[in-house]
C-alpha cells in the first residue's frame, strides 16, 4: 500500500477502480480539489485524544437474528419477481460479463 | 367541507363520523398534489387512486409495484417486489400511499439540490430549498398536498428541512422503527420517522411504526406505548440549554429560540444551563462514519439484478463512496474509520452525562432558515453545516423533534429542537405538544395555505 498524503490523480484512480466507478477528467479535477478539501476537515479528529476509549459501532444493544429450520421464509420471491428488474437475463440466470 | 390545514387524526375522526368519505379525501391530496406539483417538484410520483387516508413517503421507502428511485438515475425505472415494513404497518392501519417524494439522491444532501429529478422548491419561497434530504416531504406537508408524510433521518435529513419549511419533524430514536426495505445510507445511523404539521399526527404514526420488525435486526424490544395519550401528561420537565449550540447561530433564529424558552418557563418548566461539547467536533466524526457505510452500502448497485450500472452515479455518490473507500482502506481504517468510532464514544458520553442533569434539551435546529437554490455548491461542507447542531444526536442514536418557532424578516420559517433520551420519545413529543397548544405556532401554516388554494 502506497502512503500517499495528497489526493493525485493516480490515488484518486485507484480508488475509483477500488469502487467500480470510472470518473471522466472533468470529474477526476474536481474531485481531487474536494476530497483534498475533506481529508484537510476531517484530520482533525486526530487532535482529539482517544486513549482507552473503547469504539461505538453501533448504538443499539445488537443480538443476531436466527432463521428456525422449517420456518416458512415470507421473505422469498418468486422467478418473476426476481427478475422484473434486470435487464442482463439469459434463461433463468442473471447473465455478466465474463469476469476471468 | 373545507378540509384545507386539517390534522391527520382530524381527517379520520370526520371518516368515522361519516362527514366525508376516505375516497374523497384521498381524491383531495392526489388532486392538490398534481396541481402543485409542477410548482413544487415535491413529487417523483404521484399516484391516482387508493381507498384510504393517503401519506407521502420518502423516495426511499420500497413500495410495491410503485417505482422507487432514491432520486438517483440508478434505480430510475425500479420497481420494487416487496413494502419497506414502514409501508406495510401503515397499509395495514388503513392508510393509503398518495406518492413518492423527491430527495437528495441517496439521502446525500441537504437542499434537495443532488436530486437527479431537479430540486424541490421552498413552499415559502420558491427561489429557497426546502431543505433536505426530506425536501419533497417538508414541501408536501407544508404546502398540505399530504397531510403527513414519512421521511428519513441519517443527521438532520428531517430535523433540517421540516425547521427550513415550518413543519414539525420526529426523528425517532435510532432501532425504534424498522430500517427494512428502506434504501441504505448510513446503516448505523438511518431512522425512519414522520414529518406532520402537528405534534399529535407524529406521535399517531409513531405508534403504527415504532417497534420490533424480525426482518431489522437493529430494531429494539423496548415496549411501544401509546404516545398520544401519553403526550397529553401536562408533565413539567428540567430543560437543559447549551452555550455551545447557540454559536453561529443567526441572530434572529437567537431571538426566537430565547422567546420560545419563555414559553417553556411560563408553562412550569425549569431551565437549566448545560456544558455539552461543541458540535462541530461532530462534522468530521459524522463525515467519516457516514460515508464509510455509504461505500459499502452502495456497492450493491451492480446494474446486473436490478437498476442501471454504476456510471449512472451523480458526483455527490461517487465523491462519498471514494472518501468513504479511502477512510476505510488498508493503512486508514484506524486513523480515520476506528478514530471517528471512538470520539462517537465520547460524543455519546457527554451526552449521557448532561442527561444525569436534565430530562432533556432545547436547541435550535439549524444555524441559519433556507438558503437560496445554488447557494450549496460554493461550500464545501454545505450539508454537515447546515446539519452540525443534529449530528452529535444522530451520532449517538438520540430521539430528536423539530418544531417552528416563528418566521424571520424575510418571511422564512424558523424551528427549535427538542433532543431526548434514547427512546423517550413520549417526552420530547409532550414538551413539543404543550409548545403547540399554547401558540398554534403563531398560526405560519394557515398563513402560508392562502397561498395554495384547492
Amino acid at each position: 500500500m502506497k502512503k500517499i498524503l495528497k489526493f493525485d490523480k493516480e490515488y484518486l484512480e485507484y480508488l475509483a477502480s477500488l469502487s467500480l466507478l470510472s470518473l471522466t477528467e472533468k470529474e477526476k479535477r474536481t474531485l481531487i480539489k474536494k476530497l483534498e478539501d475533506t481529508k484537510e476537515y476531517i484530520d482533525n479528529i486526530n487532535k482529539e485524544p482517544t486513549i482507552d476509549v473503547q469504539p461505538t459501532y453501533q448504538v443499539g444493544n445488537l443480538e443476531n437474528i436466527y432463521f428456525k429450520d422449517g420456518e416458512i421464509n415470507k421473505r422469498q420471491l418468486n422467478q418473476t419477481e426476481v427478475f422484473r428488474n434486470t435487464k442482463n437475463k439469459f434463461k433463468n440466470y442473471f447473465s455478466t460479463k465474463k469476469i476471468i | 367541507m373545507e378540509l384545507r390545514g386539517i390534522k391527520l387524526i382530524d381527517l379520520l375522526k370526520s371518516i368515522e363520523q361519516k362527514k366525508i368519505s376516505s375516497i374523497e379525501v384521498f381524491n383531495y391530496f392526489s388532486n392538490r398534489s398534481k396541481k402543485y406539483n409542477k410548482l413544487l417538484n415535491a413529487y417523483i410520483t404521484i399516484l391516482d387512486s387508493g381507498s384510504h387516508v393517503p401519506i407521502s413517503f420518502k423516495d426511499n421507502f420500497l413500495t410495491k409495484n410503485i417505482k422507487t428511485t432514491a432520486s438517483s438515475y440508478v434505480l430510475e425505472q425500479f420497481i420494487p417486489p416487496y413494502n419497506s415494513t414502514v409501508v406495510d404497518r401503515l397499509i395495514k392501519s388503513k392508510l393509503s400511499i398518495l406518492g413518492k417524494t423527491n430527495m437528495d439522491a441517496w439521502a446525500h444532501g441537504s437542499s434537495t439540490e443532488t436530486s437527479d429529478f431537479g430540486p424541490t422548491k421552498n413552499p415559502w419561497d420558491l427561489k429557497r430549498s426546502p431543505g433536505g434530504s426530506s425536501g419533497g416531504a417538508a414541501a408536501s406537508v407544508a404546502s398540505y398536498l399530504s397531510p403527513v408524510a414519512i421521511g428519513s433521518e441519517t443527521a438532520g435529513s428531517i430535523r433540517q428541512p421540516a425547521s427550513w419549511s415550518g413543519v414539525v419533524g420526529l426523528k425517532p430514536t435510532y432501532g425504534r422503527v424498522s430500517r427494512y426495505g428502506v434504501v441504505a445510507m448510513g446503516s448505523s445511523l438511518d431512522s425512519p420517522g414522520v414529518l406532520a404539521l402537528s405534534v399529535e399526527d407524529c406521535a399517531y404514526i409513531l405508534k403504527i411504526i415504532a417497534g420490533k420488525d424480525n426482518n431489522d435486526a437493529t430494531t429494539s424490544n423496548e415496549k411501544v406505548p401509546d404516545y398520544l395519550s401519553l403526550i397529553k401528561n401536562n408533565q413539567t420537565f428540567t430543560i437543559g440549554i447549551s452555550e455551545e449550540y447557540l454559536k453561529d447561530v443567526s441572530t434572529k433564529i437567537i431571538e426566537n429560540f430565547f422567546k420560545t424558552v419563555e414559553v417553556f418557563k411560563k408553562l412550569g418548566h425549569n431551565i437549566k444551563k448545560i456544558k455539552l461539547m461543541d458540535p462541530s467536533k461532530s462534522i468530521a466524526v459524522y463525515t467519516i462514519i457516514q460515508r464509510a457505510e455509504v461505500s459499502s452500502n452502495l456497492s450493491r448497485y451492480d446494474g446486473l439484478r436490478f437498476g442501471n450500472d454504476r456510471s449512472f452515479f451523480g458526483e455527490e455518490a461517487k465523491r462519498r463512496i471514494i472518501l468513504g473507500t479511502f477512510t476505510l482502506s488498508q493503512g486508514y481504517i484506524d486513523k480515520y474509520y476506528k478514530k471517528a468510532q471512538q470520539l462517537r464514544t465520547l460524543i455519546i458520553n457527554d451526552f449521557n452525562n448532561a442527561f444525569k442533569e436534565v430530562d432533556m434539551i432545547l436547541a435550535p435546529t439549524t444555524p441559519t432558515s433556507a438558503f437560496k437554490l445554488g447557494e450549496f455548491e460554493k461550500y464545501p461542507f454545505f450539508g454537515e453545516l447546515m446539519d452540525k447542531l443534529n449530528e452529535p444526536s444522530a451520532i449517538s442514536g438520540l430521539p430528536g423533534i423539530s418544531i417552528p418557532i416563528g418566521l424571520d424578516k424575510n418571511r422564512l420559517p424558523i424551528g427549535m429542537q427538542i433532543l431526548g433520551k434514547k427512546f423517550a420519545e413520549s417526552e420530547i413529543l409532550s414538551l413539543a405538544y404543550q409548545f403547540e397548544k399554547e401558540t398554534d405556532y403563531f398560526n405560519i401554516t394557515k398563513e402560508l395555505l392562502k397561498q395554495y388554494p384547492d
